[in-house]
């Protein structure tokens, strides 16, 4: 790893929850009973780290708010729901990741010997090339030690672990993020000369081809029947169909069985194929004109099938 | 979050991999479905996250992964397998042992009681069984020879040297027969089909069994359900013999009935024992074991038409006798292959010898037919 912590960081160990109002800690505090907070601060061995009580009932409580106890957003949470979001939570890799973020050293020199060499691993599987992905895990360690500074604090994207799956995860999930990304800002970059290059003279502008009214019902039709479907039938049209996944990849990304996924996909389809018909039936098309219209060569048809999967759920992401 | 110009905000990290990992509570595993719906960025995050993750992890791992998650049903049935192997084992005791224990019972007459309909002569049995039944049918047949039968073969004269110890025939009245039918008609001896893998008995033994009065009654209304229309009173009773014994009208009943004189008339002197490997459900005597052919090699195959007996050996030569099996005579080959059935077809009587043919089977096939045994002609 090219970045290592040669020079202490002297960090106040109460930045990582500094964020955090105070009105929110003290409530949150009281309610946690002191024998659930021994519980977990045994089970988190947050004193190797120098964390006191105090900082880790804040470090709970903070992440208790954020996420609502796992509930849905409003959802008002009671002591024993609090109990059990908090048990399942990854205790020692949280109070490890925000130790680290507080810049312990003794910290980071557990985390290097823990995470250094399978982040270095993930970053070239994940790049296929030991000098990109060397690269990649070393830019994350740089973002991972603080050296980026807001407003004057140092942060690190540590901060941002709530426990809720592994830290070792979490790590190869940022190094994607960041993978993605890179990959997708630098595609939409193409060399001036590259462009040039590969210009050809303008062809002549088509005429703008009027859908007929049959396509445009049907485009509204399909657009009706996405609509009804539920997020996790709409991520299984987007996985397999728009991005290719085998079978067996979406069985292993939503733990089901394969013959599962299949299953559901068949079901699917029929479903879809139906209600478009009556969809289209419902526009006024007789039920063989409705048949007649699945037949449409799809390339005749103006849609944005990403467009319409990306419903937004009531309670997205804000 | 990281605002996008996709949508406007991704699940952070935390969230992506508690997906990945399995670690969202229902709500808000739900709100990253649906942003995964729509979001390619994050569906290939997710993708090299979980990627990584079996690809940092033990082999064995990843391959039981979704196995064990999603077949928990089938890990219960795994648990079956130990109570079906042991049902199945036995099972596989009673089947064996089972027919073993009835065959030696001397109440082998309680399978088949007169008032019940009996076993189903086309399903195999085990030889054991076999044995039993063949015990039981032959045995009421021995009482309808006439005083005059007197057969001159070796094989015939077992037969005679037996049949008075068991039973005198001459002094004991005939059996009841159906309607119209002289119990003479039915003076063949019978045997399910099929012989047993082992030696075939000597004759004697076959007739030394003395049947329960039940099986013998069962026996008598087998051959009239098989030889009379009219006989039997059970319509169910008749359809399920009639079917069973289908085969051994259209091939050995029909040789009977025309060896045989429809009255009670004396048979003539030579044996009128039929083919032993003709018919799938009556057979003759079997001759095989106590034939003696010149090539000093066991029959395989034996057919008697009135004075005329035929064997095939175990060489496939076969042989022809006239005088019931005292002299034999090499038939000269006139076919192909190697001989391994010969049987005499219905229709072979004393008054038309013409009408009726003996059959020779090769093992390609192949049949040949003779009216006198002597010369065969291809079918």
């Amino acid at each position: 790893m090219g970045i290592a912590p040669s020079q202490p960081v002297e960090v106040d160990a109460a930045i990582g929850i500094s964020s955090l109002p105070e009105e929110i800690h003290e409530p949150l505090r009281e309610a946690m009973p002191d024998r659930l907070l021994e519980e977990l601060w045994q089970e988190s061995a947050a004193s190797a780290y120098g964390l006191t009580r105090a900082k880790f009932s804040e470090i709970l409580g903070c992440v208790s708010v954020e996420r609502n106890a796992g509930l849905a957003d409003g959802a008002i949470v009671s002591p024993q729901q609090q109990a059990g979001f908090l048990r399942g939570l990854r205790l020692p890799d949280l109070v490890l990741a925000r130790a680290c973020a507080n810049g312990h050293e003794g910290a980071w020199e557990h985390f290097v010997a823990l995470y250094q060499q399978p982040l270095l691993r993930a970053a070239i599987a994940m790049t296929h090339s030991e000098t990109i992905g060397r690269d990649l895990a070393g830019q994350l360690y740089a973002e991972l030690y603080g050296l980026a500074v807001r407003d004057g604090v140092r942060r690190s994207p540590l901060e941002s672990y709530k426990g809720t799956g592994s830290l070792i995860g979490w790590l190869r999930t940022t190094l994607a993020q960041r993978h993605v990304d890179h990959l997708r800002r630098t595609r939409r970059e193409v060399p001036l000369d590259d462009a040039a290059d590969g210009l050809e003279p303008p062809a002549a502008i088509p005429e703008a081809i009027t859908p007929s009214a049959e396509l445009a019902a049907l485009g509204r039709a399909i657009e009706k029947a996405l609509e009804r479907r539920s997020a996790e039938e709409r991520l299984l049209l987007s996985v397999y169909y728009l991005d290719g996944r085998t079978l067996l990849q979406i069985a292993r990304l939503l733990h089901v069985h394969e013959a599962t996924v299949s299953r559901k996909l068949r079901r699917l389809t029929d479903d879809l194929r139906k209600q478009i018909v009556r969809n289209l039936q419902h526009s006024g098309m007789s039920r063989q004109a409705a048949r007649e219209a699945l037949g449409t060569d799809p390339r005749d048809l103006d849609l944005n099938l990403r467009k319409m999967l990306q419903i937004p759920p009531p309670d997205a992401f804000q | 979050m990281i605002p996008t110009s996709q949508l406007e905000l991704h699940p952070d990290a935390d969230s992506l991999n508690a997906f990945v990992e399995q670690a969202l509570a229902d709500s808000e595993r739900e709100r990253v479905v649906a942003h995964l719906a729509g979001c390619s960025r994050c569906r290939q995050v997710v993708y090299l996250a979980q990627e990584t993750a079996e690809a940092a992890a033990p082999a064995w791992v990843v391959a039981t992964l979704p196995a064990l998650q999603s077949s928990s049903w089938f890990r219960n049935w795994r648990l079956v397998w130990g109570p079906a192997a042991a049902l199945a084992a036995a099972l596989a005791l009673v089947v064996v042992f089972h027919p073993k224990t009835t065959a030696n019972s001397p109440e082998i007459a309680k399978v088949a009681p007169s008032g019940e309909i009996a076993p189903s002569p086309v399903l195999p049995e085990p030889p054991a069984m076999r044995t039993a039944h063949t015990q039981a049918l032959v045995v009421p047949v021995k009482p309808a020879a006439p005083a005059e039968f007197a057969p001159k073969a070796a094989t015939a004269s077992a037969v005679r040297a037996q049949a008075p110890a068991a039973v005198p025939s001459a002094q004991l009245p005939a059996p009841p027969v159906a309607p119209g039918l002289s119990f003479a008609e039915s003076n063949l001896a019978l045997s399910p089909s099929g012989a047993p893998s082992g030696p075939p008995p000597p004759l004697g033994t076959m007739v030394q069994f003395k049947p329960s009065p039940g099986a013998a009654a069962w026996q008598q209304r087998q051959i009239n359900g098989a030889l009379s229309a009219n006989a039997g009173s059970g319509t169910e009773e008749r359809k399920s013999m009639r079917a069973a014994f289908d085969n051994a009208r259209t091939s050995h009943t029909a040789t009977v009935a025309a060896a045989m004189p429809r009255s009670a008339a004396p048979l003539p002197s030579a044996g009128t024992f039929q083919a032993t490997t003709g018919g799938p459900m009556i057979q003759a005597l079997d001759l095989r074991g106590s034939i003696k052919l010149p090539s000093g090699l066991a029959a395989v195959s034996t057919a008697s038409a009135l004075h005329r007996l035929l064997a095939i050996d175990a060489s496939g030569a076969l042989f022809l006798s006239e005088d019931a099996g005292k002299n034999w005579k090499l038939v000269p080959r006139q076919w192909t292959g190697l001989p391994i059935e010969i049987r005499a077809r219905p229709g072979f009587s004393a008054s038309t010898e013409s009408a009726g043919t003996l059959e020779l089977k090769n093992d390609g096939g192949l049949v040949w037919v003779s009216t006198d045994g002597m010369t065969w002609t291809m079918q």
